[in-house]
């Protein structure tokens, strides 16, 4: 299963850095359609020292990642959470880290907040997981925000205290001081 | 100048206070009233951003400028001949003087928002540049702050106040070439790098701390600024909101959609870059489709420019009875002889006219009314270019509400909605 998946992300990645407008435009479709389990290869990829492919592997990365949170794909969803919470919390280079973080805020429900929520504590990622956490509407996520403020730097609890407040806005109010 | 505003303090308070259907006191500080004096009709203005566009909206007489940059800032103070200007790297000391009446924006896109509120926060009317705005929140933050605060809010999509945008637009109306069931706009593709935009120092005469203000922090490299932050999706996000966004004013305009308040729905591809630090697309294809009337909007990126204008950008329209061109949308924008030379029949459509968008920004303070490209209509427009950048981003059609302002049935794209902000700024 792997080696399909090897190959079949080589193709995508070749298409996508050398193919023609066609194939370019076509690895964009194919490359969204990779099931979450190819998540760790890709991660691979994007880990390496080749810098076009790694930046390639993080656009194909993205793409899976908006294809499983499409309208009615709530498993797909799901388990591509669990894929890029593992990226978060193991021993990824940063950028890998900071754009797993990041596609949890668009992807994670309640079940990604745990992988956020220690993120916090670092202060590499810090910033890059209140933000994502500002934008998942769960319950969890507020209260992971809320929780961080007391165990975090004045400086930080200030961001924390702004995601708080944003998450709050409405639309017909927003740009007001009431 | 502000005297001659014609509403006391509690007129605005009980108007203001219905806008909103929520009771409420506002202290004169807030609303910027206190302090502020003039009793003639001369407006003054601060610039804030003076690199790039900016540096064409420094009158001789402005009373402040400020900028990030220390050579943008020289540079602009030099157009000063009446008075010494009030310098500063920090927008918010011209915010505070209450002897500046207004404010023209001139900076990246991620200030736009941010900006225009906390200026209308402080009683300034704006004038701030295209695109209105980075997301659909902002937006509509912008929109609420001028009107809460009963500020005049102009954006600079300066193709409104052409002569060949008005013919655009009165030529369409008037059905001159039939119904339109289709607009094609061109444009050439966005820009590519090699460079990977590596950490490095600062120059001494860069504040890139309040460069980057309320957008994710992120190292310096000089490939990100000063014109180049708009081939970054967090910060200007590619052609199609910059230029697009006044191709699109145009179509707007010409097709009677400022106000349109039904659905449309967006899809988009192109070809993404595997090269570089930027992280726009580098082709780019869009499709909008409203309904009653039904009609269809596209974006493409090289798209099919016609052979009158193969390098440069604009649209086609196309009706039943012909088609009209028009050649780029902002200031320069061009039309063919046909449209320029048209006449409005009596009892026939024509759009408000407007020859100099600061001077149209500067009367509708004076008098009180709207500016030709209100920041509501602004807000209408770059709603368009957020909306093909989010459908390109999510690889899926969309479906917005502008009645609503959200998407149907799309939890993903309705996150994409708002942004994030860097303490301590937000809208």
């Amino acid at each position: 299963m792997d080696t399909d998946f090897s190959q079949k992300i080589e193709r995508i990645l070749n298409d996508m850095i050398q193919g023609d407008d066609t194939a370019k435009l076509q690895a964009n479709t194919v490359g969204g359609e990779l099931p979450s389990e190819a998540t760790p290869i890709v991660a691979e990829v994007c880990s390496g020292d080749d810098r076009v492919r790694s930046k390639t592997a993080g656009e194909v990365l993205k793409m899976m990642t908006h294809h499983a949170a499409r309208p009615g794909a709530k498993v797909e969803a799901r388990n591509m959470t669990g894929e890029l919470s593992k990226l978060v919390n193991n021993h990824s280079p940063k950028n890998l880290r900071l754009l797993a973080i990041d596609l949890l805020g668009y992807v994670g429900g309640a079940e990604a907040v745990p992988a956020l929520s220690k993120q916090l504590m670092d202060p590499d990622t810090q910033d890059a997981a209140r933000m994502a956490l500002e934008r998942i509407p769960s319950r969890a996520a507020e209260t992971a925000l809320k929780t961080a403020i007391s165990k975090s730097s004045p400086e930080f609890r200030k961001s924390l205290e702004l995601s708080l407040s944003h998450r709050k806005m409405e639309f017909k109010t927003v740009g007001v001081k009431l | 100048m502000t005297t001659s505003r014609k509403f006391s303090r509690r007129e605005m308070i009980g108007k203001t206070a219905m806008a909103f259907a929520i009771p409420y006191f506002v202290p004169s500080e807030v609303i910027g009233w206190k302090g502020r004096t003039g009793a003639n009709d001369k407006i003054i203005i601060g610039n804030i951003g003076v690199g790039g566009m900016g540096i064409n909206h420094v009158a001789s007489d402005s009373a402040a400028i400020c900028d990030v940059d220390d050579g943008h800032m020289a540079n602009a103070a030099k157009r000063v001949t009446q008075g010494t200007p009030f310098l500063t790297k920090d927008f918010r000391r011209i915010l505070d003087r209450k002897d500046i009446d207004a404010v023209m924006i001139a900076t990246p896109d991620h200030w736009h928002a941010v900006m225009t509120v906390m200026a209308c926060q402080a009683g300034k009317h704006v004038y701030c540049e295209k695109p209105t705005s980075r997301t659909i929140e902002e937006g509509r933050a912008m929109v609420n702050a001028a009107r809460y605060y009963d500020r005049t809010v102009q954006i600079g999509a300066q193709g409104r106040s052409t002569s060949s945008g008005r013919a655009i637009a009165d030529y369409v109306l008037n059905g001159m070439i039939g119904k339109v069931n289709r607009v094609d706009v061109w444009h050439v593709l966005n820009f590519s790098t090699t460079d990977w935009g590596d950490p490095q120092p600062v120059p001494a005469s860069l504040d890139w701390n309040m460069w980057l203000g309320p957008a994710k922090w992120v190292d310096y490299n000089p490939i990100r600024c000063f014109f180049n932050f708009r081939w970054f999706m967090d910060f200007g996000a590619g052609f199609i909101r910059d230029r697009g966004m006044h191709a699109f004013s145009i179509v707007s305009w010409a097709m009677g959609n400022d106000q349109y308040k039904g659905v449309v729905t967006c899809e988009a591809t192109g070809e993404r870059k595997t090269v570089g630090c930027y992280n726009v697309p580098d082709t780019m294809s869009v499709t909008w489709t409203f309904q009653n009337p039904d009609w269809t909007l596209t974006w493409g990126q090289p798209g099919n420019p016609p052979s009158q204008n193969p390098q440069g950008w604009g649209a086609i329209y196309h009706g039943d009875k012909g088609e009209l061109l028009q050649f780029g949308g902002d200031g320069g924008c061009d039309t063919q002889p046909k449209a320029k030379d048209f006449k409005v029949p009596p009892g026939g459509k024509e759009v408000a006219v407007s020859n100099d968008h600061r001077d149209n920004w500067l009367n509708a303070i004076r008098t009180h009314t709207k500016p030709i490209m209100d920041v509501e209509i602004g807000y209408h427009v770059v709603t368009l270019c957020i909306l093909g950048n989010i459908a390109w981003t999510l690889g899926r059609k969309v479906t917005y509400d502008f009645t609503r302002e959200t998407f149907i049935n799309d939890e993903e794209a309705k996150r994409m909605l708002r942004g994030e902000y860097r303490a301590p700024w937000q809208i």
